[in-house]
């Protein structure tokens, strides 16, 4: 039995925070002395490259290509950042053309190639780099990719915020997607982000329904919210967002995301 | 077993059955009695053919007329006594057979008969569009189709080999109407007390009207081809080839009235529709071109086949199209007006003893039977394109799942 786990992000609706939390969440868990791989599986529109601002000279889709290695698309960035663990990026390439050809071009056949390829690639990523975490975050909604990258996950962490849309949005989804991947054996929490709260300061508005909302959610999705980030404004609107929990440790944000990491990693590691 | 049928569906069994019940039951006895009721009425004696041919186009008619009486007195009054009443009527209705008989009475239990049919079909097929969901609908109507022509074949096995003896005949009657009966036990067969859409509203809906079109030119070639098996010549050949195609047409028709069903759940009523036509275009084509024992077979088989389909479909289409509390007058326009058409064809073309010239008719059939497939080009589709892209999806993830679950065992 492999030791490293997989965890997917995904969302209904775009805009959630499933890349902000993810990259945190790898950043902390690299730099607790964890290995790490997060890969860019939101193919139709992927945004890592530009947030790390890194360049392979290939891509994740290569691999689903069968062109090259996964090894040879990793880029490391642990010493960049200063980590005690590890942290290895596989990226996507965010180039209209690339893009439109995975949209496209492909046909079932290709799609149900490819995820085996994913398979055994990923596989080997676990074993070669002894790595504790493969983190893969998606593009919103219901496609392709996204039903592939969910079903080679362990665990799902669903990213929402509290609107009704995208409430009944992922009801709705639970019940087409996420039901049937747990038959074959994949688990999902819920990480409630954007919640109203942290700014201004002190208005506590949210917490009164906040226990409701969440007895209501698990009720319904059948499942356990497993955290809750309030909303930022000097997140949502910083010009380059990167990495508030290593930039700025002491900021509520990165506090929030630790207790995060803290949760899941009970969640992913029971015993330890 | 029938999981690849009923999974995903959110109509609970018990519906389920009761909705496939009350239609089932009603639409098998309809075929048993316009099958057999002549035998009935008339037992031992050979019908003068004139009165035969009369006593089946009445029944028909009164069938069209009395769906579309049923359907205005549903609408006002409690569904489940109205339904009570149909069946019950519908069990005793045939019951002074005992005592009146003879060529002299046939009118009359034909009118009768289409009383006992006519009056609840709407009503049942409003109770199919208001219990079902549009992506479950296909599967429902396709074994509802299937359940009714098993009810068929066995009842015609059964009067078949207890002998024709209208006792007999009668008792299976019974037996398959009270059927019926289980549906209204099974569930409270409630509506909605929505009122229904005036007529001009329904006859003014541009798609509607393009999915009506085309099945009223399907029924032109359904009746003008039951005047073209009167001109085929009257050999042990034919005949054999019509035996061995019978058989094979009502099982073919129930594989294909299923097949049809999850089709439209899945990728839209339009292309089965499309199909069907197609098939039995190309049935007419084949005996135009050439006439032999071999090609009538072929024909009936698809024919039998594109029946299965089209029937499925036209079940469904009225109820997609339908708002709450009109769905009998869709059924009314969407499903009788056209039969009339068929009737009004084939009756008068056998009253009047019309034989027309196989090759050139054949023709003409296909000729029609392919135009009528333009009217559902232009229709829009009923089932909407997130309801066949959320099932592409949602049966891609079983695939993907499966494939990792496969990826998962030698460890
Ligand atoms: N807790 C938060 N507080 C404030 N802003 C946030 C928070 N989480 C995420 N954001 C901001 O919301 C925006 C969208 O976040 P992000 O790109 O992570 O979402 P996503 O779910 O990955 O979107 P997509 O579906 O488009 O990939 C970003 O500007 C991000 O900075
Ligand atoms: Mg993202």
């Amino acid at each position: 039995m492999l030791k490293g786990k997989t965890l997917a992000f995904h969302s209904y609706k775009g805009g959630t925070g499933k890349t902000t939390l993810i990259t945190n969440l790898a950043a902390s868990f690299a730099k607790n002395g964890k290995r790490v791989c997060l890969l860019d599986f939101d193919l139709y529109a992927p945004s890592l490259a530009t947030y790390f601002r890194k360049k392979p000279t290939c891509y994740l889709y290569d691999v689903l290509n069968g062109n090259v290695d996964i090894s040879d698309i990793l880029i490391d960035v642990s010493s960049d950042l200063g980590l005690k663990g590890k942290l290895f990026l596989g990226l996507s390439s965010p180039k209209k053309e690339d893009v439109q050809e995975i949209e496209m071009s492909h046909d079932l056949k290709w799609q149900l190639k490819a995820v085996r390829r994913f398979l055994s690639a990923k596989k080997s990523l676990i074993e070669n780099y002894d790595l504790d975490y493969v983190l893969l975050d998606t593009g919103p909604g219901i496609r392709y990719w996204s039903i592939n990258t969910l079903a080679t996950a362990d665990i799902l962490f669903l990213t929402m915020k509290i609107s009704d849309m995208d409430i009944e949005g992922t009801k709705k989804m639970a019940a087409d997607i996420y039901d049937s991947l747990k038959k074959f054996g994949l688990q999902y929490y819920v990480i409630l982000n954007k919640v109203p709260g942290a700014s201004p300061i002190g208005d506590v508005g949210w917490e009164e329904n906040e226990f409701t909302l969440t007895e209501e959610l698990e009720n319904d999705l059948n499942t356990k919210v497993i955290g809750t980030v309030p909303c930022f404004c000097d997140i949502q609107f910083n010009r380059h967002e990167f990495l508030f929990s290593i930039k700025k440790p002491t900021h509520l944000f990165s506090k929030k995301v630790i207790e995060l990491s803290k949760n899941i990693e009970k969640i992913v590691f029971p015993v330890e | 077993m029938f999981g690849f049928l009923t999974k995903d569906m959110t109509i609970s069994f018990r519906k389920l059955l009761a909705v496939i019940l009350l239609f089932s039951s009603s639409f098998a006895w309809f075929f048993i009695f316009f099958t057999y009721f002549e035998n009935l009425i008339s037992p031992g004696l050979s019908l003068d053919s004139f009165l035969a041919n009369a006593g089946s186009v009445i029944f028909l008619i009164s069938c069209v007329i009395f769906a579309f009486i049923g359907g205005a007195i549903a609408e006002k009054v409690n569904l489940r006594k109205f339904l009570i009443l149909w069946i019950l009527f519908g069990l005793v209705v045939l019951l002074p057979l005992i005592f009146f008989r003879g060529d002299e009475f046939l009118i009359f239990f034909a009118i009768l008969g289409g009383l006992a049919f006519g009056l609840g079909f709407t009503p049942s097929l409003a109770f199919f569009a208001e219990s079902t969901t549009p992506d479950e609908r296909g599967r429902v109507a396709g074994v509802m189709i299937l359940v009714a022509f098993v009810l068929v074949v066995f009842s015609s096995v059964a009067i078949v080999a207890l002998g024709l003896e209208s006792i007999t005949i009668l008792s299976v009657f019974v037996g398959v109407k009270s059927i019926g009966f289980l549906s209204l036990l099974l569930d409270p067969v409630a509506r909605s007390k929505n009122k229904a859409k005036p007529w001009r509203m329904i006859f003014s809906l541009k798609d509607f009207n393009y999915y009506l079109l085309a099945l009223v030119l399907f029924y032109v070639a359904a009746g003008l081809v039951s005047l073209l098996w009167i001109a085929l010549p009257n050999t042990p050949e034919y005949e054999a080839a019509l035996r061995s195609a019978n058989i094979i047409r009502y099982i073919g028709l129930g594989i294909f009235a299923i097949l049809a069903g999850i089709l439209a759940d899945r990728i839209g009523r339009k292309k089965p529709i499309i199909l069907g036509l197609i098939m039995l275009g190309a049935g007419y084509a084949i005996v135009g071109l050439m006439t032999t024992p071999e090609t009538y077979f072929v024909n009936l088989l698809l024919s039998g086949l594109a029946w299965g389909v089209i029937m499925v479909v036209y079940l469904v289409v009225p109820a997609d199209l339908s708002p709450p509390g009109s769905a009998e007058r869709f059924y009314a326009i969407g499903w009788l007006l056209p039969l009339m058409i068929y009737i009004g064809l084939n009756g008068s073309g056998r009253l009047l003893g019309f034989v027309p010239p196989v090759d050139i008719f054949s023709a003409i059939l296909s000729i029609i039977l392919f135009t009528s497939i333009l009217p559902i080009l232009y229709a829009v589709e009923t089932l909407s394109e997130s309801k066949i892209r959320e099932r592409r999806f949602r049966d891609y993830t079983e695939k993907v799942g499966k494939i990792i679950q496969d990826s998962k065992k030698p460890e």
